[in-house]
């Protein structure tokens, strides 16, 4: 009953208008990931005087049903790296190199329990760039894997580009030379290193260079070989599996062994899952095993995770992040 | 008329030619500097406080100094609908934030509260005082650490006051007029150096570690409060100088080979239901004194307060599955949990990692629901071998003493200077690190870098007030590292540079026009 | 036997004859009126009485017995001659100069009256009255022409037959006032204006009360008894959700937390108020013993029962008046004594904020909740009591037992010496003493009691407390008074000398009843404090009357108290007005409608030494309690043996603290028209305070505090008050009259720092419940006291506030505590009193209200209690909601919006009261009224909360106001 009651009506509010970047904005290559596109767009007038914070976001369609956000600002423009740009049209799961429309608007948030106001979209041709970053490779052929250099379980990463190869290597038992292997340059055996390792406990140090093969007492490893100093050292640590009713059982043979990806650094597996609930454990037994929450976190307790829907699934586990994906492939 | 001089017929008031007539009550009144970081007034847990206008468990130090030094970090989130707190979580504040003004107001109150005892004692000190010279080293230090606490929150803009200014009227004058500047710096390095014996003035010297009682500053915690300085120097005087990395390492070493080390296995007790880590945050952490350099200490039936260690850890439990008496508390208040950016730092294996998860989501998706983040469980009011504290868990009045300064934070700043310095960590600074990591059970990494080392610092020291000052540190604060809620976005988001300093409280610009404000507020 | 009666009726002071005079013939409508030459004929039964009766004129009956009878009317200058009471002194209510109103006793309000100042609430403009709730025998806060100060006091000083109250809560005691029995009271005297007060120099910036107690007089032995029995009933109920509503929301926002329901279908409220049945009686004996020495004695009973369950005050008086004379009057000697016994029982009031917040859907009690003496319990997994949980209301009263004992003993010896050789000169000595002793009695919390979850861990608690007060005063003064009637003057002096010690001391202390490990039970330590402080006075008066048309009066108090360094310690205080009585001036005398015009002209400096401490001014020393130590571990020996240090602290202080002065500036207007028959008053004020006693921050580093009460800013008080009082109708066997009062009251702080600055916000204030440290008002430069500092809220397009949504009010983009703003004060700026009186033959009846207009409340019932989120915390517990969430739709706590800011003007019917006079049915020497009155009979008012009428302007937990019906019967015999 206050004359001097403040409303808002979004009918008498004034939404944004992009000006930048114009037509062509979002069109790159990879040599330009550090450069900058700026966006930028008039103020959203509500009609009464509230802070406005600004949602920049992108989709593949026109009406936004999807889409991943830019930027959130409460300025009128935003200075993004191409690379920026470029990691939003790879999570709207774009293919890298096929040319392709999307949209552009700007949401004018006022507070949660009224409506954003958006602005008009924008329409652009881009063509994303494939995104993940080339770490140099060595690779780690022997018996657990056929002898296979290049293959995906046998991969080390020099993540800072310093000719130091990490990554973590399950090396199986097998009948003959079990526990060997060496070290080659590339996907083949072009270039390749043997050498002597001494133990350690668990763990094996030694150089990089003679001819003979490593060998080492299977188990699994974090490698960690430094071909400036031509040092190579391997420590034990823990191997990941999947199990549960949804892929075989709760059996202590049950377990469905995942690989370490270097290159993202985490344990994946491929594999048909039946409807039932799974979780993670390690080296095969219980005890520090971990489950998941709906958010994708990994976590100490709680229910096992559910596959509701039978079917082939990719299962990502990341330790760094504590996170996991489970998602159906097919 | 002579009825009307009146002196105080009351028998706990009286003026300071009359109380202050005995070494005994000398060591009563800095015993008041030394509880001003543990309770927040005379009566204990409230009531007749130090400061006013405040609620007054809110006012206490270590409350004041964990909402700075915690919540707007990585580390820690409230949820309370208590006035702008949130916004301290948000890393959001505007200069009239009423948390970080009382914590302002507290800090300068204990160097208030230390000129008095200096002033007083150079008046009525008796040479036959022989323990004042040591209390009054004692004092300077206390001034220092709260000096040195107002300088990494506030900057070089603070009111500065010694023994030497008067009491009543006066309008202090800033330690310097450069928000980063030297002034307050090198006032606070002159006095460590007195009192560790490496000034001109050796007359007022802090005893020798192993030659005080727990919670009684020694030498090493003056050696700390410089190496901090020292390897914060470029924040806080704006500029770098390797000069003062090569100080800092000078005083890590004092510590590191002062005789402390850290609290292991071999400390365990036979019925031990917490693991060595744990020791030193539990009601009888005043055992872990090998490694705990100097702490703030409580006890349940003597020393009272809604602020310290039961802040710490009634706030920290809440949700239905959490049972206050499990930590040895009556009353779980439900305000700070941790967020993700924490918890995923660490392994598995990290015994470090002390949440408790059971109804708790990590995903932070409402600042006010306390399931949201997991509870973290580092301290409890509870013994090595799961006995209760003083109160027997039926109350909130803990005996954690607070850790101030652990050997552990020594080595981590050792390998810290070895990176800043040299590029790459010493054999003896790593050597330190595993000592850390072998009671983590967690395995060092074979290229140890900066940005590993504030991971470490975080796995190891969280929720002990070393975040904010880290980050700041690391350059990491408002720009390039963003974490739940900061910038009041849910996944966080960089924040002005304004933040890197807090705001002078808007009441003392306006009680004391010589101050200025810091600049962006 | 018939005749007929003729004859003049004429003007007593004039001889004129008087036309249109009732004649009437008493008991029958027989009558007549005088024609224009005052003649009159009527015929008559012999020995039937004439009434001649004429609107101005006093009535006069005759019996008829002769047949002339020739009349001479005199007028009815109503009030004029009344004596008033004023400060150090008494004067004639046409001499007066400066702003006094007085309420006597026959005007006071009726019905069920506990505590002294209802007796006046609305009858004074000017004066607001707000009870601190229903609680009997409950305190108030007085404030007169609004408050002059900040952080000091604001209550006004209250002088009992010439004894000052110092001000300050008593523990113990709802309410310091009821020292006096409502019924002893003979007259309140406010005295508002600087003129008035001034001589009451550094205590009266906020005004001053006077109350004087009835006194013996005449001869012989008269005994009145006055009793009555009331019923209160709860006038009102705060709007939450009744169990069913509360399940259908419940289900509705939080499906998840269903299971913690419980089957029941509870109305707190319901269960923890009820129909409360009280009982007065008084008893007074008065007369003159051995012709010389006029008395009177009076014991009174009240049993007061509050509508909150268990709730009361059981209070004793027994006061005594003995005046008697000695040497031809040459002396008067009044010695006084009242003693007052009080048992209270104060419930737990904590009970009516529960009974809001409680799940109605849980039962009161059950047998699994056994280890909570029964009582339903919000617990934690482990069985133990959830401490932030919602209490059981019903718990909360039954497991609790907080009663106190209140004895209090005023006394003073008045002589008043009239000298022989020069009778103008006159000595009066007053010594008197208050003291009082006040503990529980007792307090404890019941094993068992899981509200309290420390005491519940260990069996319960109890607390001991007790407070002294010994209070003394000595006051002389000498007046020198004398007619020259050479130069048609006359005037009076008046000198005196006083001395006051205010003493008091309180211990305080709590135990479990279970040991810890150390066998030790102590919650809280024994703590004793003590405080005293000295006030010594010098004053004096001059009145100065010329041809009983102008007067002049000068006061003058020199105030000394120990609370102020030596620099400091005397406060001047000074006062002069001015008056004149324009009714005397020639053009005016010979008015017929016109009876009285007077103009008062008043300027005058009063002080505030109220400020809470006694020893502000210097540097102290306190020890901490046991509670409050320094442990140190002993490790030098490996034994870690604990080693605590008692502590002492440096306490703040500014040692030029001083005196809070007031400067009054007050033009004032009687008037009477129709011999006065319509009357009243017109007051115009201005006040300003400067040194305002204020707690501020100090500059951090500069003393040992980070706030003290210091003297900076000032703030201003203006305004308005005007009264009417009328005789509407008068006749032979009826009339009716009508008094009103408006006053009108604008406060401004005018400056808060020592140093001007624009940016400089003010001093937050208002904590209200919910969150900690939240505060809802500030008090800032240009606004109101207190005043409201909230953001403002942005609202739908169908009037629903949006949650969270508020102005960006400084512009910059950003919403934060800088779009906080002032919004609305919490003093009323107009406040109304009515009352009026019929009586028609031995019938009376009589109403009293009051309105106060332009008051807002914020309203922390709804702000605390109206947001769904609140229902449920955590799944740990439920919580009741207020109705207001239906008009908001807030989730979350919005504490600081402005929509909480409500208007809060309201009208109420205070009192209405019906009696009857059964005199005439008894013998003649017995007198005997019966009646029966409603106290709180409605309100009208916009505001949504349980009562507008709220002290400070937040509405939290009130206990809330009873209606109350009454019968009364007074006896006089
Ligand atoms: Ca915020
Ligand atoms: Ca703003």
């Amino acid at each position: 009953s206050e004359d001097d009651k403040l409303t808002y009506n979004p009918e008498l509010a004034t939404e944004s208008n992009i000006s930048l970047p114009g037509a062509d904005g979002l069109v790159f290559t990879k040599d330009d990931a550090d450069e900058l596109i700026t966006f930028e767009w008039s103020a959203t007038d509500p009609g009464v005087s509230v802070q406005v914070d600004y949602v920049v976001e992108l989709s593949t369609t026109n009406v936004f049903d999807v889409v991943t956000t830019l930027a959130e600002t409460s300025e009128t423009s935003v200075d993004i790296k191409v690379s920026g740009v470029n990691n939003a049209l790879i999570a709207l799961e774009l293919d890298p190199g096929v040319e392709t429309q999307v949209y552009l608007r700007v949401l004018a948030k006022i507070n949660e329990n009224v409506e954003d106001i958006s602005s008009a979209f924008k329409e652009y041709t881009t063509t994303p760039y494939e995104t993940i970053i080339d770490y140099p490779m060595i690779y780690v052929p022997g018996a657990y894997q056929g002898w296979s250099p290049g293959a995906e379980n046998g991969r080390l990463y020099s993540y800072n580009f310093d000719n130091v190869y990490e990554g973590i290597i399950r090396i199986t038992e097998t009948a003959e030379n079990n526990g060997e292997f060496k070290l080659t340059e590339g996907p083949s055996w072009d270039v390749n290193w043997g050498g002597t390792l001494t133990a350690d406990g668990d763990n094996y140090t030694g150089t990089v260079g003679g001819g003979d093969n490593f060998k080492v007492t299977p188990g699994t490893y974090m490698f960690r070989v430094d071909l400036d100093a031509n040092t190579i050292t391997l420590t034990k640590t823990d191997y990941w599996g999947i199990i549960g009713e949804a892929i075989g059982g709760w059996g202590d043979a049950d377990d469905v062994i995942m690989h370490y990806n270097g290159q993202r650094m985490y344990w994946e597996a491929t594999a048909d899952f039946v409807a039932g609930g799974w979780k993670f454990r390690k080296n095969s037994s219980w005890g520090g095993d971990l489950t998941g929450d709906s958010n994708g976190n990994l976590v100490g307790s709680g229910d096992n995770i559910s596959c509701d829907t039978p079917g082939k699934y990719h299962v990502t586990f990341d330790l760094n992040n504590m996170t996991y994906t489970f998602e159906i492939v097919e | 008329t002579s009825d009307l001089d009146v002196t105080p017929i009351d028998p706990n008031l009286a003026t300071a030619d009359k109380v202050l007539d005995s070494e005994e009550a000398f060591a009563q009144v800095l015993a008041k500097i030394y509880a001003g970081f543990a309770v927040s007034g005379q009566q204990g847990p409230a009531g007749d406080p130090d400061l006013v206008g405040f609620d007054e468990g809110h006012s206490q130090y270590w409350r004041g100094y964990f909402v700075c030094q915690e919540l707007p970090t990585d580390e820690a989130v409230n949820g309370w609908a208590d006035g702008d707190l949130p916004d301290v979580s948000q890393v959001d504040w505007g200069a009239n934030n009423g948390f970080i003004r009382q914590f302002y107001y507290r800090a300068i109150y204990q160097v208030s509260l230390a000129n008095e005892f200096i002033r007083q004692a150079n008046r009525l000190g008796k040479p036959e005082y022989s323990n004042l010279p040591q209390y009054m080293a004692e004092a300077r230090f206390l001034r220092a650490l709260s000096y040195w606490h107002a300088l990494d929150l506030f900057g070089n803009g603070v009111p500065f006051v010694t023994e030497n200014s008067a009491i009543g009227s006066v309008l202090p004058l800033p330690a310097g007029e450069n928000p980063r500047g030297p002034e307050l710096f090198d006032y606070i390095e002159s006095e460590l150096l007195a009192i560790v014996g490496e000034g001109e003035d050796k007359s007022q010297v802090l005893a020798d570690v192993g030659q005080t009682y727990g919670g009684q500053a020694n030498k090493a915690a003056a050696w700390m409060v410089l190496a901090k300085l020292y390897l914060n120097h470029n924040i806080y005087r704006g500029e770098l100088d390797n000069a003062y990395y090569t100080k800092a390492r000078t005083y890590i070493n004092k510590v590191t080979s002062a005789g402390y080390s850290l609290i292991t296995d071999a400390d365990a007790v036979a019925d031990a239901v917490y693991s060595p880590y744990e020791y030193l945050f539990l009601a009888d952490n005043y055992k872990a004194d090998n490694e705990i350099i100097y702490s703030i200490n409580s006890n349940g039936d003597d020393t009272r307060t809604y602020g310290g260690m039961t802040y710490v850890v009634a706030a920290s439990i809440g949700g239905d599955e959490m049972k206050p008496n499990d930590y040895g508390m009556a009353n779980g208040w439900g305000g700070n949990r941790t967020t993700k950016a924490l918890v995923n730092k660490f392994s598995v294996d990290d015994n470090r990692a002390l949440w408790f998860t059971t109804g708790q989501q990590l995903e932070i998706e409402q600042q006010d629901q306390f399931t949201h983040g997991y509870a973290v469980v580092k301290y409890k009011n509870r013994t090595r071998s799961g006995g209760y504290g003083s109160n027997e868990g039926k109350s909130d009045w803990t005996d954690i003493n607070i850790p101030v300064f652990r050997l552990a934070d020594a080595y981590l700043m050792a390998a810290e200077v070895d990176l800043r310095l040299d590029g790459a960590v010493s054999g003896a600074s790593r050597a330190f690190l595993q000592e850390i990591a072998d009671r983590a059970e967690t395995t060092l990494p074979g290229t140890i870098d900066l940005d590993w080392i504030l991971d470490e610092r975080a796995r190891e020291l969280y929720w002990e007030c070393h975040r904010r000052s880290d980050l700041v540190r690391f350059g990491k604060f408002t720009k390039g590292y963003n974490w739940p809620l900061k910038g009041d976005a849910l996944q966080g988001k960089d924040v002005d540079d304004k933040y890197n300093l807090m705001p002078i409280p808007f009441t003392d610009i306006t009680a004391n026009p010589n101050l200025n404000q810091n600049p962006g507020y | 036997q018939q005749m007929t009666v003729s004859g003049t009726v004429t003007d007593a002071a004039d001889g004129m004859p008087l036309p249109g005079v009732t004649v009437a013939v008493k008991g029958t409508t027989t009558g007549t009126i005088t024609t224009p030459d005052g003649n009159y004929t009527l015929s008559v039964e012999n020995g039937q009485t004439l009434v001649f009766s004429f609107i101005g004129y006093k009535s006069q009956e005759v019996v008829a017995t002769n047949t002339t009878i020739n009349i001479a009317l005199e007028e009815d200058v109503i009030g004029m001659e009344e004596v008033v009471v004023i400060g150090y002194g008494t004067t004639k209510k046409k001499d007066l100069t400066g702003s006094i109103q007085t309420v006597n006793a026959d005007d006071f309000n009726q019905g069920a009256i506990a505590s002294p100042q209802q007796l006046i609430n609305g009858k004074v403009a000017g004066v607001q009255i707000t009870d601190g709730g229903g609680a009997p025998g409950e305190g108030a806060t007085i404030r007169i022409r609004g408050g002059s100060s900040l952080t000091a006091s604001n209550d006004p000083l209250i002088i009992i037959d010439g004894v000052p109250l110092d001000g300050g809560d008593v523990g113990g005691m709802r309410n310091p006032l009821n020292v006096v029995n409502p019924n002893d009271i003979e007259t309140f005297t406010v005295l508002k204006d600087a003129s008035a007060t001034a001589i009451y120099g550094s205590r009266a910036s906020n005004g001053v009360i006077l109350i004087t107690t009835k006194k013996g007089s005449g001869a012989g032995m008269k005994i009145d008894y006055a009793g009555n029995v009331s019923v209160a009933t709860k006038a009102n109920e705060l709007d939450i959700l009744s169990a069913n509503q509360y399940r259908e929301v419940l289900t509705d926002k939080f499906p998840d937390n269903v299971g913690l329901m419980g089957d029941a279908n509870t109305d707190w409220q319901k269960e923890v108020y009820r129909t409360a049945v009280s009982t007065d009686h008084n008893l007074a004996m008065s007369g003159m013993i051995a012709d010389k020495m006029p008395y009177r004695a009076s014991v009174g009973y009240n049993l007061a029962n509050g509508i909150l369950d268990e709730s009361s005050m059981e209070r004793t008086t027994a006061s005594i008046n003995v005046n008697p004379t000695f040497f031809d009057d040459h002396l008067r000697v009044n010695l006084s004594a009242k003693g007052m016994f009080v048992n209270n029982n104060f419930s737990n009031t904590g009970a009516v904020g529960a009974a809001i917040s409680m799940d109605p859907t849980q039962m009161i009690t059950g047998d699994m909740y056994e280890p909570y003496g029964g009582y339903f319990t919000w617990t934690r997994g482990d069985g133990t009591p959830n401490g932030n949980a919602p209490d059981n209301p019903r718990a909360l009263i039954d497991q609790r037992v907080d009663k106190s004992k209140v004895n209090r003993f005023i006394g003073n010896a008045q002589f008043d010496y009239k000298f022989h050789f020069l009778p103008e000169l006159r000595a009066n000595l007053n010594i008197g003493m208050d003291m009082l002793e006040s503990q529980d009695d007792p307090k404890e919390v019941m094993a068992g009691a899981a509200w309290d979850t420390d005491a519940y861990l260990r069996g319960g608690s109890y607390e001991k407390y007790k407070l002294k007060k010994e209070n003394k005063l000595l006051d002389f003064y000498l007046q020198y008074t004398k007619n020259l009637d050479a130069i048609d003057s006359r005037f009076d002096v008046m000198g005196g000398y006083s001395w006051q010690h205010f003493w008091t001391e309180n211990t305080s202390g709590s135990w479990f009843n279970l040991p810890n490990e150390d066998d030790d039970f102590v919650r809280d330590p024994e703590n004793l404090t003590r405080n005293e402080n000295y006030l010594v006075s010098f004053f004096g008066r001059l009145n100065y009357v010329l041809s009983d048309k102008y007067y002049l009066t000068f006061t003058l108090r020199n105030d000394g108290s120990s609370r102020f360094s030596e620099d400091n310690r005397w406060g001047l205080f000074p006062s002069v007005a001015l008056a004149w009585n324009m009714k005397e001036e020639s053009f005016l005398e010979a008015s017929d409608v016109l009876s009285t015009l007077k103009m008062k002209l008043g300027y005058g400096v009063t002080g505030q030494q109220n400020i809470g401490s006694d020893y502000g001014y210097f540097g102290t020393y306190k020890s901490g309690q046991p509670t409050a130590q320094y442990v140190y571990y002993n490790n030098v020996t490996g034994s870690y043996d604990r080693v605590p240090l008692t502590t002492i602290r440096p306490n703040g202080y500014d040692e030029n603290l001083k005196w809070e002065e007031t400067t009054t500036y007050n033009v004032g207007l009687d008037y009477g028209f129709l011999n006065n028959r319509i009357s009243g008053t017109l007051d115009v004020y201005l006040r300003e305070t400067k040194d305002l006693l204020n707690q501020i921050p100090v500059p951090a580093g500069a003393n040992l505090t980070n706030e003290l009460v210091t003297n900076v800013g000032s703030l201003e008080n203006k305004g308005f008050e005007l009264s009417v009082n009328a005789i509407a109708l008068e006749g032979s066997d009826y009339s009716w009259s009508i008094g009103a009062n408006v006053a009108y009251n604008e406060n401004e702080i005018t400056k808060l720092t020592r140093v001007e600055d624009p940016n400089y916000l003010g001093v937050q204030t208002g904590g209200i419940s919910g969150g900690t440290g939240n505060m809802v008002q500030i008090h800032q430069v240009g606004q109101p006291a207190n005043s409201f500092f909230v953001y403002k809220q942005i609202y739908d397009t169908n009037g629903m506030p949006i949650e969270g949504l508020y102005e960006d009010v400084n512009g910059d983009g950003q919403f934060n505590e800088s779009d906080l703003r002032v919004y609305k004060q919490s003093a009323p700026k107009v406040m109304l009193g009515l009352n009026t009186n019929f009586n028609y033959k031995n019938w009376d009846f009589s109403m009293a209200g009051r309105a106060n207009l332009g008051q807002y409340v914020y309203n922390n019932m709804a702000s605390d209690g109206g947001f769904y989120n609140r229902m449920q915390i955590s799944g740990e517990y439920l919580n009741n909601l207020n109705k207001d969430v239906f008009n908001t739709g807030f989730n979350t706590a919005q504490y600081l919006s402005d929509y909480y800011v409500q208007n809060a003007s309201f009208f109420r019917m205070d009192n209405i009261t019906l009696g009857y006079d059964m005199s005439d049915l008894l013998n003649n020497n017995m007198k005997m009224r019966v009646y029966t009155s409603v106290n709180n009979v409605f309100v009208i008012t916009d505001y949504e909360g349980i009562d507008p009428e709220v002290s400070g302007g937040i509405d939290n937990n009130i206990y809330p106001r009873p209606r109350t019906f009454l019968l009364g019967v007074n006896v006089t015999f």
